[in-house]
């Protein structure tokens, strides 16, 4: 064997690799967030965290769905508060459009102008029972401006045979406009529709690739008869589409027979009548040092009940790499009751070697959603190495109410 | 380059992009993930793109950003689930001694490998994705030829 014959070492290109080229392609041209098959683990693990502190499912109610998808909880005593911080700002709202087949209705909104984020939550209404719709939204703009989106829930793309509710958590637009402005494409589906996930693919013994292949070969063979896929949250399982033919991949599906035009609805509504109330900032410097001489300092803190954005510098004696895939640190944000962690992602720059010959980092954290403003946060670094990983030391951060 | 031969060519990197994924990640979802990711975020910066010539670097450094962003999200995980991570497993129609092989060097090894011998990048363009000197891309491919050797006499012997 000559190294050239590597390429042996890889197989075809699955489909669902394809699929997710698809997707991506389709999110820009509808100029949205995309909607990502898999949320990532830390959003999914504070998602999880709200369900189980709220204790209640997902389901459609006229209101209160955001506090559902968020949760709302006091920080001081770790329990469930639906009069929190976070709550307490939730601004009920009633902007619909309607049009033949579906009535839309913005319900909720959460402005926060100090993390720079925001909330909507929105509802389907079919008009007609039995009707089997697929809906298409992009994502709110404001002012032109598209912003990235934290999370979300049935916030891209939709099938539905009934009332469906919808959520989105995103970054507020650099242009300071408050007026969300949402379009929504809504097509009829034509052929009978299918509730099947990869997961019922599985058997004793298979492999990944031999589970996604068993699922793909039975969903051609479904496209092939006129059928389309749901899979589990109202997603439509995507089909491979010829973008030389043009027409996006909602078009292809109309021109295949699979789905109707019904009609484009479209709605504005201002975000920013009432602001989330509470911002807290760190109550004094905070710089800790550790064991093995490592420090943290943190220069800036500011929580909301939204999001926390911490910016620190890292200081380090051990010759280290701060964030690559095999090593670097991890840091945590916590508050100071275990029952609650946040989603977070951690960025560092590049370091600088200082005089003294120690690597200097300045990292980057943002911690969301919150949900309310505790009175501290803990930051818990950890190094990891391989498969090993170091606990460092913690750094408990005490808070106090931003003065104007 | 227009927005449609930009997204043509994306569509023309995806067999790259799958294959670059796969030397890094073991987890066919973290691969799908890293890719869907990728093409979105190069369709969001397309405009910071400075030259036609360079895209098929720029965006192999996207990818390979998405996928350490991932292995560092499995680390943070594994503090406190503790799982193990995912053996790599050959795809349907791979040669599985090529693979094996491949495989028992560490991605730092095996990464430029790919990149020269199964995608064509020369070892400058190597060096400017992975953001080392030439020299470094020269001895890690190196090294990672005696390593294949060693571990293909070693299956070949039993």
């Amino acid at each position: 064997m000559t190294p050239n014959d590597l390429k042996y070492a890889f197989g075809e290109t699955p489909q669902r690799v394809k699929n997710c080229v698809a997707r991506s392609l389709r999110a820009q041209e509808r100029s949205r967030t995309i909607m990502k098959k898999k949320l990532s683990i830390s959003l999914i693990a504070a998602a999880l965290a709200a369900l189980l502190l709220i204790g209640a499912a997902l389901a459609v109610s006229q209101t209160g769905l955001l506090a559902s998808w968020l949760g709302v909880y006091n920080a001081k005593t770790g329990e469930i508060d639906p009069d929190g911080s976070l709550a307490g700002a939730i601004q009920y709202l009633d902007r619909s459009v309607e049009g033949s087949a579906l009535r839309c209705v913005v319900t909720e909104a959460l402005y926060d102008p100090d993390g720079g984020t925001y909330s909507l939550a929105w509802r389907y209404e079919p008009l007609f029972e039995g009707d089997t719709l697929y809906v298409v939204c992009s994502s709110p703009t404001f002012g032109g401006e598209f912003t990235d989106t934290i999370m979300g829930m049935n916030d891209c793309e939709c099938l539905l045979t009934g009332p469906v509710g919808c959520s989105t958590f995103g970054h507020l637009p650099e242009n300071g406009g408050t007026l969300a402005a949402m379009t929504f494409s809504v097509y009829r589906v034509k052929g009978e529709i299918e509730h099947k996930n990869v997961d019922d693919f599985a058997k004793p013994g298979m492999t990944d690739e031999e589970i996604n292949m068993a699922f793909e070969t039975w969903f051609r063979s479904i496209v092939a008869e006129g059928r389309l896929n749901m899979e589990g949250d109202g997603v439509l399982t995507p089909i491979w589409w010829d973008k030389e033919a043009g027409g996006s991949f909602e078009e292809t599906l109309v021109r295949a027979g699979l789905l109707e035009r019904v009609e484009e609805l479209a709605l504005e509504v201002d975000i920013g009548a009432m602001s989330l109330p509470v911002e807290k900032v760190m109550a004094g410097p905070a710089e800790f040092t550790f064991e093995n001489g490592d420090s943290i300092r943190v220069n800036s803190l500011s929580v909301t009940p939204m999001i926390a954005k911490i910016e620190a510098e890292y200081i380090t004696s051990q010759p280290q790499r701060f964030d690559d895939a095999e090593h670097g640190l991890c840091i945590f944000v916590r508050s100071p009751h275990e029952t609650q962690s946040y989603g977070c992602n951690t960025a560092f720059d590049e370091p600088v070697q200082e005089e003294d010959g120690r690597l200097h980092a300045i990292c980057h954290i943002q911690a969301s959603p919150m949900r309310d403003t505790p009175d501290a946060l803990e930051l818990k670094i950890v190094r990891y190495e391989g498969g090993e990983q170091e606990l460092i030391g913690t750094a408990v951060i005490e808070l106090a109410d931003k003065e104007d | 380059m227009t927005k449609e031969e930009f997204e043509r060519r994306l569509i023309d990197m995806q067999d790259t992009m799958y294959r670059v994924a796969s030397t890094i990640l073991n987890r066919s979802c973290d691969r799908e993930d890293a890719i869907q990711e990728c093409v979105y975020r190069a369709l969001r910066k397309r405009a910071s793109l400075k030259s036609d010539d360079a895209m098929r670097g720029w965006v192999i450094r996207i990818l390979i950003n998405e996928c350490y962003a991932i292995l560092r999200r499995a680390k943070r995980e594994c503090l406190s689930d503790e799982l193990p991570e995912a053996q790599p497993r050959p795809d349907p129609g791979a040669n599985e001694d090529v693979f094996r092989a491949l495989f028992s060097l560490g991605r730092d090894l095996r990464l430029p490998l790919v990149l020269h011998y199964v995608e064509g990048y020369s070892v400058e363009e190597i060096a400017r994705v992975l953001r080392v000197p030439a020299g470094t891309v020269k001895s890690r491919m190196n090294r990672a030829r005696k390593k294949l050797k060693l571990e293909l006499e070693e299956e070949a012997n039993g």
